[in-house]
């Protein structure tokens, strides 16, 4: 294993991470201010990649996908928002959880309806194909780049949208106290609709984004939306700078596990089974870092103490 | 009061009695396909029982079950495979071998799904509310990815058993015997979960789901109540996953799928949480409502997720509540 | 002088800069009511937590039948012999009374792991629950569910869960909150008797009941004792007046 491919994966295993931020951000915002678990989430992130693949195949515009993906996946958002979800925020975690799976039922079957079973495929947008070389001699895929680029960017523009905005102070306000802000007279079902519908274009830019990465495909989101949840309980529920810290560690030591520990293995142990004990023990890998984390914080590394 | 409650007791009789009904029926007229339908329903009903335990009498949301009920399907599996095969599981330290005899595989799949929940439980158990729920459905995803990724019993594709395994004096393969031994083992899973529920231990599980500050306050430590139920809960959905994997002679990773926690949850607020037939009934209620939805449409999941949305947004409590007339609300 | 059987020496329990609890010693002694009193804000509520085990004081020790309890966490506190009321009545809304107190039984008798057996019908559970349940003015109302319970009710079911815990001490969290005159007439003459079971460390606002029942107080102010001695005493001391009575100046 040589240095220049640590670094490419090191880089891959950054742009998962960036995409589960985007994901867990929205799921994070959602639990802090409204106190939802919402499972429908990866939901929103299919409608994101279907929209994107849809609308790019139609017109032939990467970005006027990307710009559709947003779209969409913030009015299924706020359209779930009103119908469904702000009937659930005075009830228990049990009918979050059914409602909220229910949903993903609907979801899937629906655009399985609409798209048929076959995966959709989208090329990488002409302007963001191909390498370019960083220091070090590393050739590295362009778009992948640019994906990191995308998530650190909104990553930071969130974190000051939270921190210095109006609207931001009444998120914060909201996870506080939930009482106080709807005293102060702020409109809070418009609030919670908003923030709904911000976590489910955030999420559906994920899907879009990854669209040209790996096919687009019904039931594409739960397994990214529990990768999420792992991320949060590293992360501290609540917590947008948790959320962040625990994507880079999933998405890291998911990546560099998988490409390295069947090779770490093999150094004591025969090729067949190193690659055997090393990929099922990558494939567990984030979970045991979960299980560690929560030995040593129950409430995450940015949660709050009980 | 008298009344209600010997109404609902009428209410339970049938819901248990349905399925040998249905059963009977089925046997008269030769409809072997109900026949296997209501051992489906038993199966599951017994896997949802079981993680009602946790959730109606404990109050642990666990999202995470379908690893139990995988568990004890791949123990089947595995045992079973290795009976085929003649081919010792292991020879060091000491040998084991397969078996065909169901009630070893339960033995078997009750203690390892128990040692599974010991083992999530002593995690997942620090946590309380959302950390809960998502704890136990990223436990239940490890044990996933681990079944699809473990190259030794079929991966992703899964495991054949090709031959259902026996019963001592009975003829597994027909479809009756093993539905009688299905049901047989649902009536008595039913009865252990009335007697745990009505014992100081079920008094003391109700209390810690209900005020573990006040559980604390008479000297009962809460974890230690809610890790015996989570334990004992994992134990039964796990006994339920090694006759699934009979009634297929088939176990893949879709057994420990996010999907399956969820359907096993489903099942329960269907029929009403924290009420004893409850998951029986609402297991029979899917699996009819996936069968008549799936002969009209293949999109039935569609219209599934839409019932299951008007259940829990308008109709709390459950069929078995609807059923006994009493508008009651779990909680 | 006797033993105490309850004491701190000189525990301290900060939150930031806010020293709640400073250097508080405190004692109880058999067949005594020890009260607790002081405005809210005094640090009454940190130093109970720290008795009942919620929270662990940042200096000093927390003494109990002898030894050292620091340590030692809400449950095992229960189960040496501590038992609490709560300020905000603390019961299993959806048990019956009875049921509630069988629970306390069950606790107290260090027997929880029995799956079989109906706890409906175990007498174990069942007599002495129904004893004490009388024993709190409730014997009538042992089939209600608590939650259908009056809050003078709901008072004295809290007291009869405690007395199901035969504890060495009582901690008693202002039991007369929120209850009318009457009610706390009823209260007082049952706590009045309950001394001679156990001693009782009684966290108060209702003065007159305080002034009835307490052979000890002590006064708490801004997480310090200001004053401490008999009823009498206590009365008559000008800074308690003044700090805490609101006179003089």
């Amino acid at each position: 294993m040589t240095w220049t491919l640590i670094a490419e994966q090191a880089l891959n295993g950054l742009q998962f991470g960036v995409m589960l931020f985007l994901m867990a951000a929205g799921l994070t915002l959602i639990f802090g201010v409204m106190g939802l678990i919402n499972l429908a989430h990866g939901s929103l992130y299919m409608v994101g990649a279907f929209a994107c693949a849809a609308v790019a195949a139609a017109t032939g515009s990467w970005w006027l996908g990307v710009a559709a993906s947003l779209v969409f996946a913030a009015a299924a958002g706020a359209v779930v928002e009103l119908a469904v979800i702000r009937r659930l925020y005075k009830r228990d975690h049990l009918d979050q959880v059914l409602a909220t799976f229910a949903l993903i039922l609907v979801f899937s079957e629906g655009t399985r309806w609409l798209f048929g079973s076959f995966p959709l495929y989208l090329s990488v947008p002409q302007g963001l194909s191909g390498a370019v070389t960083l220091p070090g001699g590393i050739q590295y895929p362009l778009f992948r780049l640019f994906i990191i680029g995308v998530g650190l960017a909104l990553a930071a523009g969130l974190m000051i949208f939270i921190a210095r905005t109006r609207v931001g102070a009444r998120i914060r306000a909201g996870q506080s106290d939930r009482e106080m802000i709807s005293a102060l007279g702020v409109n809070i079902d418009r609030l919670y609709t908003l923030v709904f519908a911000l976590g489910a274009a955030l999420a559906g830019l994920a899907g879009a984004l990854v669209a040209s990465l790996q096919s687009v495909q019904v039931g594409m989101g739960e397994p990214v939306l529990i990768l999420a949840f792992v991320v949060i309980i590293i992360g501290g529920l609540g917590s947008i700078p948790g959320a962040f810290v625990g994507a880079l560690i999933v998405g890291l030591s998911d990546t560099l596990g998988r490409s390295m520990l069947p090779a770490l293995f093999a150094q004591f142990m025969e090729p067949s089974s190193a690659t055997a004990v090393g990929s099922s023990l990558s494939s567990m890998l984030i979970y045991i870092v979960m299980a560690c984390v929560l030995v040593v914080r129950p409430t995450g590394l940015f949660g709050a103490k009980h | 009061m008298g009344f209600k409650m010997s109404r609902e007791r009428i209410v339970d009789l049938a819901v248990l009695l349905m399925l040998p009904a249905a059963v009977l029926w089925a046997s008269a007229t030769g409809e072997t396909f109900t026949i296997t339908l209501a051992t489906r329903i038993a199966i599951l009903a017994i896997a949802a029982t079981g993680l009602n335990l946790a959730l109606g009498n404990g109050g642990l949301v666990s999202f995470g079950h379908a690893a139990f009920f995988g568990a004890g399907g791949y123990v089947c599996g595995i045992l079973a495979s290795h009976a085929f095969t003649s081919e010792p599981l292991m020879t060091v330290p000491f040998l084991i071998e397969g078996t065909k005899s169901m009630p070893v595989i339960w033995l078997v799949a009750i203690v390892v799904s128990a040692l599974l929940a010991a083992l999530i439980g002593l995690f997942a158990l620090r946590t309380a509310g959302v950390y809960f729920i998502m704890l136990t459905l990223a436990f239940a995803q490890m044990i996933y990815y681990f079944a699809i990724s473990f190259p030794g019993y079929g991966g992703e594709d899964g495991l054949p058993t090709y031959v259902r395994n026996g019963f001592p004096g009975l003829n597994t393969l027909v479809p009756l015997p093993f539905f009688i031994v299905c049901f047989v083992v649902l009536a008595l899973v039913i009865w252990l979960v009335d007697r745990f529920t009505h014992s100081r231990f079920g008094l003391a599980l109700a209390a810690a789901r209900q005020n573990g500050e006040r559980l604390e306050a008479v000297g009962i430590a809460p974890f230690r109540i809610r890790y015996v139920a989570f334990i004992l809960s994992g134990a039964i959905t796990g006994l339920a996953g090694a006759l699934y994997t009979d009634l297929n002679r088939f176990v893949s990773p879709s057994m420990l799928s996010w999907q399956t926690s969820g359907e096993l949850i489903v099942f329960i607020i269907l029929g009403g949480t924290a009420r004893l037939f409850g998951p029986l009934l609402g297991a029979a209620l899917f699996v009819v409502l996936e069968n008549t939805l799936g002969g009209w449409t293949e999109h039935w999941q569609f219209f599934v997720g839409l019932i299951l949305l008007g259940v829990v947004l308008f109709a709390r409590g459950g069929a078995i509540a609807f059923l006994s007339g009493k508008a009651s609300h779990h909680g | 002088m006797v033993e105490p059987i309850l004491s701190t020496a000189a525990i301290t329990k900060r939150f930031g800069a806010l020293t709640a609890c400073d250097a508080v010693d405190f004692d109880l002694r058999a067949g005594e009511i020890h009260a607790l009193i002081g405005p809210n804000g005094a640090g009454k509520s940190t130093f109970i937590r720290q008795i009942t085990g919620e929270q662990v004081p940042d200096e000093g020790e927390v003494s109990f039948d002898g030894a050292n309890i620091n340590a030692l966490d809400v449950p095992r506190r229960s189960a040496a012999g501590l038992a609490r009321t709560f300020q905000i009545s603390s019961l299993i809304d959806d048990f019956t009374a009875l049921e509630n107190v069988m629970l306390a039984v069950q606790g107290h008798s260090r027997r929880s792991f029995s799956f079989f057996r109906r706890a409906a019908n175990d007498k174990a559970l069942t007599e002495p629950a129904m004893t004490h349940l009388t024993d709190a003015g409730l014997g009538s109302r042992a089939n209600e569910k608590a939650a259908s319970l009056s809050h003078g009710e709901r008072r004295q079911l809290e007291l009869g869960m405690a007395l199901a815990l035969k504890p060495k001490v009582f901690l008693m969290d202002e039991p007369m909150a929120g209850i009318g005159p009457g009610g706390s007439v009823v209260l007082t003459s049952i706590l009045d008797g309950l001394r001679a079971q156990a001693p009782i460390l009684l966290v108060e606002h209702d003065m007159d009941a305080v002034f009835a029942l307490a052979d000890r107080v002590t006064v708490l102010v801004g997480g310090k004792v200001i004053a401490h001695g008999s009823v009498d005493d206590i009365r008559s001391d000008p800074q308690v007046r003044e700090a805490y009575l609101g006179e003089g100046a």
